[in-house]
């Protein structure tokens, strides 16, 4: 079976000033991938999916989405995606429940069915309870399960993901992890960032390592380990981003620690 | 939260928004959640009691605008419609612009929205109009609270035609305020970058502001008393101040003053708002994805440890976790973008009010005349500044880093309040005196130097009794920002009139001989009492 292209980066470069963030990036993406998208802090991950959102203009190269190319899409095109951000920032003083009909009204949802769909949901997840309470009352993990169901509740094609499982409890973790499988089995696609290795590792079918504005890896973790002759994930991350001093690093922080302060 | 009366308003224009190409359904959801959270306080990190759903707190504070309002009424009675709607609308500009500038730029400027809805399906010119509504939301019901009673006192005094073109204006300076600032605004964040942007910004408020004042002053200007007749002497700068184009409008229209220049000046009462508003529409787009540099991060520069400065804070704080205080509310403050859009536009507003009244005051009179009156007590209006920040201190955009409060070992409470109103005074009382005082010694020549010394030891004793009054228990930094909280109301008022009560005693002293010495000590005591113990005994009280 053909599987359908979903996301396409041609030749993609991307400047803040004059630095450069991203150069020359090329990319394909099809439905049913969940991507590992794995690289060092400020390589570009998150402008990548930030471009892709339209959050972040001005580059050149095309991006292409479901196909069209993005500079002449409008906004529609994003009923089909959901989004969780890194730290991302909710309107603290409305209750989960208002917030979740919210977004769900931003997607364009009937909102009797939002606001029921958004109430078994949150039963799954345990949080029923506080349905009703102030976001900011909310512990990390319940504010990240209230973020992973307001990217879901309109049954999106793409979803990216910044670290969604931070916060979580450990049970709450699997429950998340097999909810990815199994979306991406019906087909969706996933883009999943994180700095956590060995969970990327056992979640993603396809790993796309970004270091230094370029494309350093792409490919199952089966084929990175043959290419790079290292175990984990964590080796390999290590090897291809050319880091191999974190003992000594270590040393010389707890040394500075123990310092006598005067 | 779809059940505000606003909304319901709204949605009888609701096919012309979708004239205008905009997903009205959508609209209305933006609006009634940020009307929900307009109406609720965050709870802070320490006080994580529920808090009901409560008034909307700008609302509560609309009564002051209704009292100003009520300067305007006199100038209804006036026999000359051009003098009295210039003057009119020079106040009402005055109000609704300051009020603009300093509450709502911070709307018109929020990058936290975009990051939350842009990547939505929601096309960008419903959240900017979403944005505008909110803003041109609260600045009617400033007008309304402002212009209201004097509105419905013309329609009795001037007539139902009057009252018709009153209103229509009304809604013209409205939209005029808005999109002039919106356009301002446009125009800085076009032309600059980071850091720049960002201290360009606030420099514009307190051009703004000081703008808005001198363009009063012109107002007032334009017309020359004859023979118990206000008359009206034209001049190109008219061209400028959009209250005399009003105050051409109701002559043109409802006395027939036909002259060219009385009906250019007419013409673009009404063309300019509407000419301005068509622009902003066009330019929507490149103004909400300019907004974004406004998030940028940059790299600071390494600041090099400034000796006399530490040497002087070492000397007004000696206590080291105090002066940490000190210097960690210097950061703040310099900082924050929220604090200082709200703030800085007060302090270009603290320096030019003492000479704003001296020269309205000796319209006629020589300068000589001033040199030997009474008019340094407008030096007491310097501490407006004062109240001003201090009820500010309190929010912070990133106020849930006060965790740290709670989490740190620290020694003494009364360390971080002390610090803090000290830091009040050396960011913002410190720069403004030392730039007033000499030129007020230079008008006032050297006899006044006590007086002055007397002022600044009022604001020093003032300044310690804002932090009670209008901070209580809060600690600094420590509760966000809203658009409805708007000024501290009610409180911050009652403060500034203390401001007039100092005043009154500093004149009594100084009726007898060595009374001004004596009531230096007094101060002088006072104080060392307030600093000391008063901070000590209202923190265990409340």
């Amino acid at each position: 079976m053909e599987r359908q292209e979903v996301i396409r980066l041609e030749n993609v470069t991307k400047r803040f000033g004059d630095k450069l963030v991203l150069e020359n990036i090329d990319l394909s993406v099809y439905e049913g991938d969940i991507i590992g998208y794995i690289g060092p802090n400020g390589a570009g991950k998150s402008t990548t999916v930030k471009m892709m959102l339209g959050l972040v203009d001005g580059y050149e190269g095309k991006i292409f989405i479901f196909g069209e190319n993005l500079k002449y899409q409008d906004h529609t095109y994003k009923r089909r995606i959901g989004y969780v951000p890194e730290n991302a920032e909710l309107y603290d003083s409305l209750t989960a429940q208002e917030y979740l009909a919210f977004i769900a009204g931003l997607y364009g949802l009937d909102e009797g069915l939002a606001r029921e769909k958004a109430y078994r949901l949150m039963m799954k997840f345990e949080i029923d309870h506080v349905m009703n309470a102030r976001l900011s009352s909310f512990s990390k993990g319940m504010r990240q399960k209230v973020l992973i169901i307001s990217s879901l509740l309109h049954n999106p094609d793409v979803l990216f993901l910044d670290e969604p499982l931070s916060g979580l409890d450990a049970n709450s973790m699997l429950i998340v992890r097999e909810i990815l499988a199994q979306l991406s089995a019906q087909g969706k696609t996933i883009f999943y960032s994180s700095h956590i290795m060995d969970i990327v590792e056992k979640i993603s079918n396809r790993i796309v390592l970004i270091s230094g504005g370029h494309i350093a890896a792409d490919g199952t973790f089966d084929e990175l380990k043959e290419q790079n002759q290292k175990g984990s994930l964590q080796d390999i991350f290590n090897s291809l981003t050319g880091f191999n001093q974190h003992k000594e690093i270590a040393e010389e922080f707890v040394a500075i620690v123990q310092e006598e302060s005067a | 939260m779809n059940d505000f009366a606003t909304l319901r308003l709204l949605d009888r224009f609701a096919p012309l928004f979708r004239r205008a190409g905009i997903d009205y359904p959508m609209l209305r959801l933006i609006l009634g959640i940020k009307l929900t959270m307009d109406t609720r306080r965050v709870p802070t990190v320490f006080a994580q009691s529920k808090v009901k759903d409560g008034k909307n707190y700008f609302i509560r504070s609309l009564w002051v605008y209704a009292l100003y309002g009520l300067t305007i009424i006199p100038f209804l009675f006036f026999d000359d419609y051009f003098f009295q709607m210039s003057v009119i609308f020079g106040i009402l500009m005055f109000i609704l612009m300051t009020s603009m500038v300093s509450d709502f730029s911070s709307v018109l400027l929020d990058v936290r929205d975009r990051n939350m809805m842009v990547p939505k399906p929601v096309d960008q010119r419903t959240i900017s109009t979403a944005k505008m509504l909110h803003i041109t939301l609260y600045m009617s019901l400033l007008t309304i609270a402002t212009a209201g009673i004097p509105l419905f006192v013309s329609l009795y005094v001037n007539g139902f035609g009057f009252f018709l073109l009153f209103l229509a204006e009304l809604i013209l300076l409205n939209f005029l305020i808005l999109m002039m600032t919106a356009l301002v605004y446009f125009a800085i964040l076009q032309f600059f970058d980071g850091e720049k942007l960002k201290n360009v910004i606030n420099f514009m408020q307190i051009a703004l502001t000081l703008g808005i004042i001198i363009g009063y002053q012109l107002v007032a200007r334009s017309f020359q008393l004859t023979e118990l007749d206000w008359t009206f002497q034209p001049a190109w700068w008219q061209l400028f101040t959009p209250p005399v184009w009003f105050g051409a409008l109701h002559e043109a229209l409802l006395s027939g003053e036909r002259s060219l220049f009385v009906i250019v000046l007419a013409a673009l009462a009404v063309t300019t708002p509407v000419i301005s508003m068509i622009l902003y529409i066009k330019l929507i787009p490149s103004f909400e994805s300019s907004l974004h540099k406004l998030s940028t991060v940059e790299q600071g520069k390494e600041k090099r440890v400034n000796r006399l400065k530490q040497a002087f804070l070492r000397f007004i704080a000696p206590d080291q976790e105090e002066r940490n205080f000190m210097n960690f509310s210097f950061a703040m403050m310099k900082n924050e973008r929220e604090f200082k859009l709200k703030v800085y536009p007060q302090v270009g507003f603290t320096f030019v009010i003492p000479f704003l009244f001296m020269f309205t005051t000796t319209e006629d009179g020589a300068f000589e005349a001033l040199r030997e009156g009474s008019s340094y007590y407008l030096f007491y209006f310097t501490l407006l500044v004062i109240p001003t920040v201090i009820s500010m201190v309190k929010y912070s955009g990133t106020y849930k880093g006060s965790w740290i409060y709670a989490a740190m070992p620290l020694r003494d409470r009364v360390l971080i309040d002390r610090g803090l109103t000290k830091s009040v005074l050396v960011m913002f009382y410190l720069p403004i005196m030392l730039i007033l005082a000499p030129v007020f010694i230079w008008i006032f020549s050297g006899r006044i130097w006590l007086d002055l010394i007397v002022i600044m030891a009022t604001a020093i004793l003032y300044a310690a009794i804002c932090t009670f009054a209008l901070n209580g228990k809060s600690l600094p930094f420590s509760q966000p920002f809203s658009v409805a909280q708007h000024q501290e109301g009610i409180k911050a008022f009652i403060m500034m009139l203390v401001i007039g009560g100092f005043c009154l005693i500093h004149v009594l002293f100084k009726n007898w001989a060595y009374g001004l010495e004596i009531y230096a000590v007094i101060l002088l005591i006072a104080i060392i009492i307030v600093w000391t113990l008063g901070f000590r005994r209202i923190r265990f009280e409340t």
